[in-house]
């Protein structure tokens, strides 16, 4: 269904990048005059912003290769001066890349077509929180954690935890339509904004109209457009009172299948834990292997310490480039672990997680206690930074996610590990429930004897996992965007739709200098 | 007398006062009349009008996430009907969106949105079937949360029919509500009232509907919860802690005075979708009102309260009023709004 797509980016050698462009130095004068001198076309600075976090990257920075640089970098810090950046870099048919810390997984600010990269990082204010209205006004280029910080020193939370907190800003959750951790309590990105200013690709300034108001959502229809429409700058979004209480609870169950219906009946029951993840049962054996909590936790520790590194180091080229011998072992392990962890109010939360008890027990799962849950939020940040370490090795780690009805989560796992299982590794976990369904969560690791073979199997394992998703009913990201790597797939399963998107483009972006080549759109002509 | 309009629609139309009727009976034909209305230089709205009625039809129930598949011409009141058989409901809706077709509650002011559990709101539809301008069939994809591009949903969401039309919806339901309570609480002040809804509303109260009225300087409040009975007391005991936190506390009935429909012609019985701000303006100038979905955002709001009226399109942004032309250059939906 979706065709090779990776091997077909250009790369090059990280010691000797392309030149800037012609077109792009000829306005470099008038965009230093524009901003103040905040551009650079420096080689550190392409390098530095040439890529992401897409794990494709990672694979050529290690073969000493770096995905297509942009030819300048700028740094605005008003919406008149992105505005200005985008007028100039129309006139001269420049690509423009919105670029917030680079914590993308897809792609989604790679230079496809040089251009000028937009780091957006100057927009860094924060409002006091209206306590009136629970909202709070905050520049796109704010951190994280900052962010988090801040609402916390005033009793207020966003309840927006991703994994790349500390290293993913507003503006890039707002252009990928990110999700954080807790998000079965507080919802994805979209649905904690109430209003955001946008600078499209005309240079027209938007603020979208908050509740109430006539029309359609216009905010909705910006976020997730990954700067192929425009810029956002600031956003108003919704904060919540920083909760009273946590309660942690761990189950196992017998099967994949009973631990996804007891998150189902727990939403169809309307309770709200703000954590919900399943491990599936090879996870669950990394993560614990069913023992009691504590000598679990010995035991994942001692595989994280001293088992991981030496599969790395010594195993993991030969035997990861044998995939399906590894996955075939995976059938040894049934067990699957959920972590449940509800928030706010204690009482409320006592009497969530009482029912849930209720549930989890009916479907005969076992109570692990609260140890499981507090061990996993004391680490939930760790596996952002340990990727590199499984490339370092050699080898290639990446992730998919994907959404979809609880009548089609089984059939969407079943599926995706069949169609992976010949080129990676597979994991998988489900979070992020709701009421209808749930989001998958595929973990892949895999090698090659040669890099060219790494590189084509890598290739391979998206083509066949994604269209094996999307075939058993998923759609094609939850939450990490598309970028390069679904662009091709998202085109696919819009079907008519495509038409919309490509409208929405050509009124926002008439000129296409919108971050070219991504979401599927048309590149620049050269 | 038969135009040349009547007779190129056929049997896709009936006559009507103000010119000819679209009927289609499928999407297919919706399709098909969209583009003969474009073949005669023709729009909707100026030159004919739409009738969904035909698409009525519940086509498809899935049980283990709790959806189905409706017709836009079906009445929410004849779903919620239809859907009570299979133990399920669309949850608290207000009382003129159980008179709207899920079409008409779709594209019009209300945007499909329903307030779930957490303050927030929710469209009702997971998916849906449109005919866009140039007669092309868009199908969503059915997933609960998805971050693949930009949610094209949107764009027909409250979009009154100009920038697609829908057909069907694949919608969300709850499972059936076994439990309802009401109780009063007494509270200090319209502040006060507004605080603890708030509060409420973000620890995860799923309200049905709220009445306020002030006594003696005070707000009494009539508090409306359904759900499982475990749902509702578990609801109960939230809000009975969140109104002793602002110094409210449980009292007896509302007076038989709160205004009735009908009966109150110096009462606004229309519907408005407004935010807290004017709900404690007036319930701190003593306004009797009634509240329905409520959320963090806003609430839709019965009585004398500020806010946006849900019977008509109302004035589009003007960022959001350029759409239909970019979206729709032959103007076959009617043009601007």
């Amino acid at each position: 269904m979706f065709r090779a797509l990776v091997t077909a980016i250009a790369s090059h050698p990280v010691g000797a990048l392309p030149a800037p462009s012609r077109q792009a130095l000829a306005v470099e004068a008038e965009l230093k005059a524009l901003l103040n001198g905040r551009v650079s076309h420096t080689d550190q600075d392409r390098l530095s912003y040439a890529r992401d976090m897409w794990p494709l990257a990672l694979i050529w920075i290690r073969a000493g290769r770096t995905p297509p640089p942009p030819d300048l970098i700028c740094w605005p810090k008003s919406d008149a001066e992105v505005a200005q950046v985008i007028a100039l870099a129309r006139k001269e048919k420049l690509a423009v890349i919105p670029y917030g810390a680079g914590s993308g997984v897809c792609g989604g600010t790679w230079a496809l077509h040089g251009g000028i990269t937009l780091d957006l990082k100057r927009f860094d204010t924060i409002s006091p929180v209206d306590q009136q209205h629970h909202t709070v006004e905050v520049g796109a280029g704010v951190m994280g954690e900052t962010l988090e910080r801040r609402l916390n020193a005033s009793g207020w939370t966003l309840g927006h935890f991703p994994s790349s907190i500390y290293m993913s800003t507003v503006g890039g959750w707002l252009a990928a339509r990110s999700a954080g951790q807790l998000s079965s309590k507080y919802g994805k990105i979209e649905d904690m904004v109430a209003s955001v200013t946008f600078i499209t690709g005309t240079g027209e300034k938007i603020v979208t109209p908050e509740r109430p108001f006539s029309g359609p959502d216009l905010a909705q229809v910006l976020i997730g457009s990954e700067g192929t429409l425009g810029v956002f700058t600031a956003a108003k979004l919704r904060v919540f009172p920083i909760a009273a209480a946590q309660v942690f609870h761990g189950f196992e169950f017998k099967s994949v299948n009973d631990g996804l219906e007891a998150i189902r009946q727990i939403f169809r029951a309307g309770l709200r834990p703000a954590v919900t993840r399943l491990y599936d049962p090879f996870d669950t054996a990394i993560v614990g292997k069913g023992k009691p909590a504590a000598k679990a936790k010995a035991e994942a520790g001692q595989l994280k310490k001293r088992l991981l590194p030496a599969l790395l180091r010594v195993v993991a080229p030969q035997a990861l480039g044998r995939p399906r011998l590894f996955n075939y072992a995976t059938h040894l392990f049934s067990r699957s672990r959920l972590i449940l962890m509800f928030e706010g109010e204690p009482s409320r939360c006592a009497e969530e997680d009482a029912a849930a008890r209720a549930i989890c027990a009916r479907l005969s799962g076992a109570d692990l206690g609260e140890e499981p849950g507090k061990h996993w939020y004391a680490k939930r940040y760790d596996v952002s930074y340990r990727m590199s370490k499984v490339i370092d090795a050699g080898a290639f780690a990446d992730t998919m996610e994907v959404a979809t009805t609880w009548d089609k989560v089984y059939a969407v796992y079943e599926k995706v590990h069949q169609a992976a299982s010949a080129h990676a590794f597979v994991l998988c976990h489900f979070s992020h429930a709701y009421l209808e369904g749930c989001s998958l969560y595929f973990s892949f690791v895999g090698s090659g004897s040669t890099q060219a073979e790494l590189l084509e199997r890598y290739d391979a394992l998206w083509r066949d996992a994604l269209s094996a998703a999307v075939s058993a009913g998923a759609n094609v990201s939850h939450h990490h965007g598309v970028g390069i790597v679904k662009a091709r797939a998202l085109q696919d399963s819009l079907n008519e739709g495509r038409t919309l998107l490509a409208a929405l483009k050509r009124h926002y972006d008439p000129d296409g200098v919108m971050n070219p080549g991504k979401l599927g759109l048309p590149g620049m002509a050269t | 007398m038969t135009t040349p309009l009547d007779e190129a629609l056929g049997t896709l139309a009936v006559p009507g006062p103000n010119g000819p009727t679209l009927v289609p009976a499928s999407t297919r034909q919706l399709t098909d009349a969209l583009q003969i209305l474009a073949s005669q230089n023709a729009s909707l709205n100026r030159h004919a009008s739409l009738s969904l009625a035909a698409l009525s039809q519940v086509t498809r129930l899935e049980p283990k996430g709790g959806t189905v598949e409706a017709g836009a011409g079906l009445t929410l009141a004849a779903l919620d009907a239809a859907l009570s058989e299979q133990q399920l409901t669309l949850g608290p809706l207000s009382p003129r969106a159980r008179d709207l077709t899920l079409g008409q509650f779709l594209e019009g002011a209300d945007a499909g949105l329903r307030a779930i559990p957490g303050g927030r709101l929710e469209p009702i539809c997971l998916a849906i079937t449109a005919v866009l301008p140039d007669g092309r069939v868009y199908r969503s994809h059915p997933s609960p949360r998805s971050a693949a591009g930009p949610d094209l949903v949107a764009l027909l969401l409250g979009g009154h029919r100009r920038l697609g039309v829908v057909t069907e919806a694949i919608v969300r339901c709850f499972p059936f509500s076994t439990s309802r309570r009401s109780q009063v609480f007494s509270f200090p002040s319209a502040d006060a009232f507004v605080t603890a809804m708030l509060a409420a509303l973000s620890d995860g109260v799923w309200f049905e509907s709220v009445r306020v009225e002030t006594r003696a300087g005070r707000a009494q409040v009539e508090l409306n919860c359904v759900g499982t009975h475990e749902g509702v007391e578990r609801d109960f005991n939230t809000l009975g802690r969140r109104a002793f936190d602002v110094g409210g506390r449980p009292t007896g009935r509302l007076s038989g005075e709160f205004p009735v429909a009908g009966t109150t012609p110096d009462v606004t019985w229309d519907e408005r979708e407004s935010r807290w701000d004017a709900v404690r303006a007036a319930v701190a100038a003593s306004n009797p009102v009634v509240l329905y979905r409520l959320s963090i955002a806003s609430v839709i709001a019965r009585g004398d309260v500020e806010g946006m009226p849900l019977s008509s399109a109302g004035n589009w942004s003007p960022s959001t009023a350029a759409l239909p032309a970019a979206l729709d250059p032959r103007g076959v939906l009617g043009g601007a709004p």
